[in-house]
């Protein structure tokens, strides 16, 4: 353990030092440092019950003294005070028994104390006083074989004085004066703990701002008991050794302006009852704990006593057929957009299916989100279908959205031999997705796309071209089906709105922005695109609604207004301003093969549509195209010249009923071979 | 009343575990209560809650803490170590009885064990040649190993000897592992294709276990590809043991076999459950797999690492009336169930007996390592 000193070793310094953990057989040291040189080194010797002190000057040892270490105190704990003076130090461990030691080396480069110990650290001035004669007089021993003559006999030029029983206080304490504090920018606290059975401790350090500075470390020392309180020599994981049974971990801190909190386990090793952590930060800036450290407690271990009763959900046989839905989607959450799985889901729950669903997420804030729906955390997913096929329950439907990972690969087979219906959506190109570097694009392989396309019962696409590709893929053609997406039953009620004539009438006045809404994934969204369009329409207002952005400086316009994450329903309340919505893709194989759900929530929210080139809309009604040689911004003006009518109206209602999720789940059900349940749901 | 706790890593449903199943269901009913930790359950857990296991923990935070609260709380006496060998130290200053299992046996596993004598009551290992591997590796005296057989349970593991089914169909090949290079998995993907290249049908069959994360599965599915036995290819993982007996069973009625392709097997475990099913067995001769057969009496042994020896054998044990039939009649004398009693005794007798003492810490030499560096 070291310990850094901010101010050199001056006469009248005394330095007390408590080391914890100095070993029965092993020499404990204590090495006064400057640079890489160590200047005075201090041995304790419990085996041969002596301490032995030597000094340096310009890299020779000259002086070697020696004392006996009395016998209370061998001990792994053991108290030490040093006092110095401009030419001898005296060593104490109490008033009574003292080594003196002539000193001739110039301490005032030291710049750090290193014991193999864990050890505690304090300083003061000591006030003069006289000098008094050591009870036990040290030892002078022959100078080294290389020390000159002269130096072995010089006289002691003056006693040392006597440290004063006061300063026998750890650094925990507050007694070293403030000129003298051991360092600046650091600080310490001890917390001793319990060690609950089949818990682990963790340590939660709370530091005050780290500014931008690097090599700011938190440093922990830690120490364990056993149940009759003998100190564990096991190594705690994580940390290392710095005495025996003392161990120390220094994690670096991120730089921070505001602070961090640092969490640390503190593995306990076999045996241990009870523990100790010292804490302290040390870094190049004045740094400080903003709280002290507290412990908390992890179960570490899980019971497994009694065989499962029989389960009741999903998928174990209450009585619906199970579906379990594996997506790449996000989990069923107030703040996440809805996607065809959730839609879909809700709706199979409706019906009276038991649906397992599992998003790409592992935050499930609410296990069951719906009737007939239980969210599993994709951590969990593997056991979960691994128990559910080994039971042999009743087959049901697999459905793999958009994620063909290794553990669906590894689960297929099997699912087809115990009768399981598997169903491969597809929502998007999955190789686009990993080229353009989405998260979930670590998961794909080429490979077990292609073998999903040919195990499914049936694929499910959402355009052409994706049906393409799966057939390409190995699918078989009368297995594939496209299936767009859709539009939420919720949003009915604005297109009762935002088409009926009265709005129609009045939405010229009202409506005069540009808007988008949805994720601005940098793999789709062509915000180059945006912001060009943008800046060449000074007049014209951009609303631009969704996480995801990279750089918002790009779109830093004063025509351009960026709101963030907003949920569906603030969407329609902020579009009620806009006349058009955009759909700015970047022409990719992503992009050309999605069905935008945002495409059907613009004609709900009553907007005219400006696109990129996306096959599914090419030709969909009320939507205006841009390519290369009509740019976004005059497809905007042609846009924002057209005129609303009431047969407009008519055509986007009549359109739009034709795109519910009801219709879009009967038809799924309906590849499925589950027909009676879509015939109930059309009903 | 004997309480005996089992350490291991990964609860899954085959391999170790299965032999630790096996066990616990012959001898609790003989009143040994069986403790078991396990790291993580890989899909084992229910199994062995379902065959009457009592006390099962799981995690892998404070292992050693857990386990000496265990043993404190719990009152337990003996433990075999399955993995974790370095708690052999603690357990037995504890007055423990300790057995250290080795069932996986590269020389890195083995020869720290060497370290840990005086620390153990016996090394267990399951076959002749783990015992003689674990003495040259770590230096273990005979007498400190002992010899217990895996066993399996023969009411799941047996032959219906189904008459042979006499069409056309493709001609199954097994092969039971994990995606590591141990079992090597890559050797069998290409025994498939050579055989796909001779023009003999096969349908290969993957059944896989504890590797599941992609960097080893994109791997495997790749080189299906790659050799062009993806599509005919069927991959399972982690069967219930029911699940693969059946498989097996299945198997030998449709004319398949069994290939193993390992490059060190202590038993051989698959290879004697398969044998059970009635499916004759193509291995690569490593280990302990011929302590289990005899080439071209009761099976098929080839070297390590000769492929194109292997698909040979494969074709022969597939295509081969006459070699086949004297396959599976020597196949017959198992004795799987005497084993099996045997061990079971074994076992019993080295749960029930007193812990040996622990070895004295060796004398240190006076006065050593008491100079420090400068002094």
């Amino acid at each position: 353990m070291e310990i850094d000193l901010n101010q050199p070793v001056a006469p009248g310094d005394v330095h007390n030092l408590r080391l914890v953990g100095v070993h029965d057989r092993i020499p404990t040291t204590v090495d006064y440092i400057a640079g890489e040189n160590i200047l005075i080194h201090i041995s304790l010797r419990p085996e041969d019950a002596v301490v032995v002190v030597n000094d340096r000057i310009d890299g020779i040892w000259r002086t070697e003294s020696r004392i006996e270490l009395p016998a209370a105190l061998m001990s792994p704990v053991i108290e030490i005070s040093i006092q110095f003076d401009s030419a001898a130090t005296t060593l104490a461990f109490t008033e009574s028994d003292m080594v003196l030691f002539h000193r001739g080396t110039d301490l005032a480069d030291v710049t750090l104390v290193r014991s193999t110990a864990f050890m505690e650290f304090s300083s003061r001035t000591a006030p003069p006083e006289p000098a008094p004669v050591p009870a036990t007089p040290a030892v002078q021993q022959p100078p080294a074989a290389n020390a000159p003559p002269a130096a072995a006999s010089t006289p002691v030029p003056e006693a040392p004085r006597r440290p004063a029983a006061a300063a026998k206080k750890t650094a925990a304490t507050t007694d070293a004066a403030p000129a003298k504090s051991p360092t600046a920018g650091k600080s310490k606290s001890d917390v001793a703990f319990e060690v609950q059975p089949y818990h682990q401790p963790i340590l939660k350090v709370a530091v005050g701002p780290t500014g931008t500075a690097d090599g700011v470390s938190c440093v922990v020392g830690l120490r364990y008991w056993g149940a009759n309180g003998e100190l564990l020599t096991a190594t705690p994981h994580g940390f290392k050794a710095i005495g025996s049974g003392v161990f120390e971990r220094r994690k670096p801190l991120a730089p921070s302006p505001v602070g961090i909190t640092e969490e640390i386990s503190l593995v306990p090793p076999y045996g241990a009852a009870k523990g100790e952590v010292q804490v302290s930060v040390v870094g190049k800036t004045d740094v400080s704990l903003t709280e002290s450290p507290a412990i908390s407690s992890v179960k570490s271990c899980q019971e497994h006593a009694e065989a499962p009763a029989a389960e009741t959900s999903a998928g174990q046989g209450t009585g619906g057929v199970p579906i379990v839905y594996s997506t790449s989607a996000g989990p069923f959450r107030e703040d996440v957009l809805r996607l065809r799985p959730h839609y879909l889901s809700e709706n199979f729950g409706k019906l009276g299916f038991e649906v397992t669903y599992i998003p790409l997420s592992d935050t499930i804030p609410v296990v069951q989100p719906a009737p007939g729906i239980t969210q599993v955390r994709r951590s969990e997913f593997f056991l979960h279908m691994q128990s559910l096929l080994q039971r042999h329950v009743k087959p049901g439907i697999f459905i793999c959205s958009s994620l063909c990972d290794s553990q669906t690969f590894l689960l297929a087979d099997l699912l087809k031999d115990q009768g399981w219906t598997i169903l491969y959506e597809v929502r998007d190109d999955p190789g686009g997705m990993k080229a353009a570097g989405a998260g979930y694009g670590k998961w794909y392989n080429a490979n077990l796309e292609r073998r999903m396309c040919r195990t499914a019962d049936a694929v499910i696409t959402v355009s052409g071209p994706l049906r393409d590709r799966a057939i390409a893929f190995g699918a078989p053609e009368d297995a594939v089906h496209v299936l767009p997406n859709g539009l939420e039953e919720e949003a009915f009620r604005y297109v009762d709105l935002n088409w009926s004539e009265q709005a129609i009438e009045q939405r010229k006045s009202k409506r005069v922005k540009i808007g988008y809404f949805g994720h601005m994934f940098g793999g789709r969204f062509d915000v180059d695109a945006v912001a060009q369009a943008a800046k060449e329409l000074p007049k014209v207002k951009f609303e631009l609604v969704g996480p995801g952005l990279h750089d918002p400086a790009q779109l830093a316009l004063p025509n351009v207004e960026l709101f963030g994450q907003k949920t569906i329903e603030e969407f329609y309340e902020i579009s009620s301003t806009w006349d058009v919505g955009i759909l700015p893709f970047k022409a990719n194989s992503i992009t050309f093969s999605l069905d935008p759900i945002k495409y059907y929530q613009y004609l709900a929210a009553g907007l005219k549509v400006v696109h990129s080139d996306v096959h599914n809309l090419r030709g969909a009604p009320f939507t205006f195209l841009y390519t290369a040689d009509r740019s976004l911004k005059v497809m905007i003006l042609r846009a924002l010249g057209t005129p609303v009518t009431k047969e407009n109206g008519r055509e986007i209602r009549e359109y739009l009923s034709r795109t519910t999720w009801e219709l879009r789940t009967s038809e799924t059900l309906r590849h499925l071979g589950y027909g009676h349940q879509a015939a109930r749901l059309q009903a | 009343m004997t309480k005996h706790l089992t350490i291991y890593e990964n609860c899954s449903l085959g391999g170790i575990v299965s032999v630790i199943r096996e066990r616990m269901r012959m001898l609790q009913p003989r009143g040994v209560e069986e403790y078991f930790y396990f790291l993580r359950d890989r899909g084992g857990v229910a199994s062995l809650q379902s065959e009457g296991a009592r006390h099962v923990f799981v995690g892998h935070l404070a292992v050693d803490n857990n386990v000496y609260n265990l043993i404190r709380q719990e009152g337990i006496p003996c433990v075999t170590l399955f993995s974790h060998f370095h708690m052999a130290r603690n357990l037995k200053r504890d007055g423990l009885k300790v057995y250290l299992e080795l069932h996986d046996c590269p020389p890195a596993t083995v020869a720290p064990v060497g370290a840990l004598k005086g620390s153990f009551d016996k090394i267990v290992v399951p076959s002749a040649w783990s015992r003689d591997w674990v003495h040259a590796e770590a230096g273990i005296p005979f007498e400190d190993i002992e010899i217990v057989p895996n066993f399996i349970n023969t009411t799941i593991f047996r032959a219906d000897n189904r008459a042979p089914l006499a069409t056309s169909h493709a001609r199954p090949m097994l092969w039971v592992g994990r995606l590591d290079e141990r079992k090597n998995w890559r050797d069998a993907v290409y025994i498939a294709s050579l055989l796909k290249k001779r023009g003999l049908r096969i349908q290969p069959i993957f059944v896989l276990s504890l590797r599941f994360e992609d960097e080893y599965v994109h791997d495997f599915i790749d080189q299906l590809a790659l050799l062009g036995i993806e599509e005919e290819s069927k991959v399972y993982y982690n069967l219930s043991q029911h699940d693969l007996a059946q498989m097996m069973r299945d198997l030998a009625h449709l004319g398949g076999c069994f290939l193993s392709t390992a490059r060190l097997e202590s038993f051989g475990l698959g290879i004697v459950e398969a044998l059970a099913c009635g499916l004759p067995v193509v291995a690569s001769a490593v280990g302990a797999v011929p302590e289990h057969m005899v080439h071209s009496e009761s099976g098929y042994l080839f070297p390590f690492g000769e492929r194109v020896a292997a698909a040979d054998f494969v074709e022969e044990c597939l295509f081969v009336r006459q070699s086949r039939l004297r396959v599976l009649s020597g196949m017959k004398g198992l004795k799987l169930d005497e084993k099996r009693a045997g061990a079971v005794e074994q076992l019993y007798g080295m749960l029930s007996a007193s812990p040996a003492p622990a070895a004295a810490e060796p004398q240190r030499p006076a006065k050593a390592a008491t100079v420090a560096a400068g002094s």
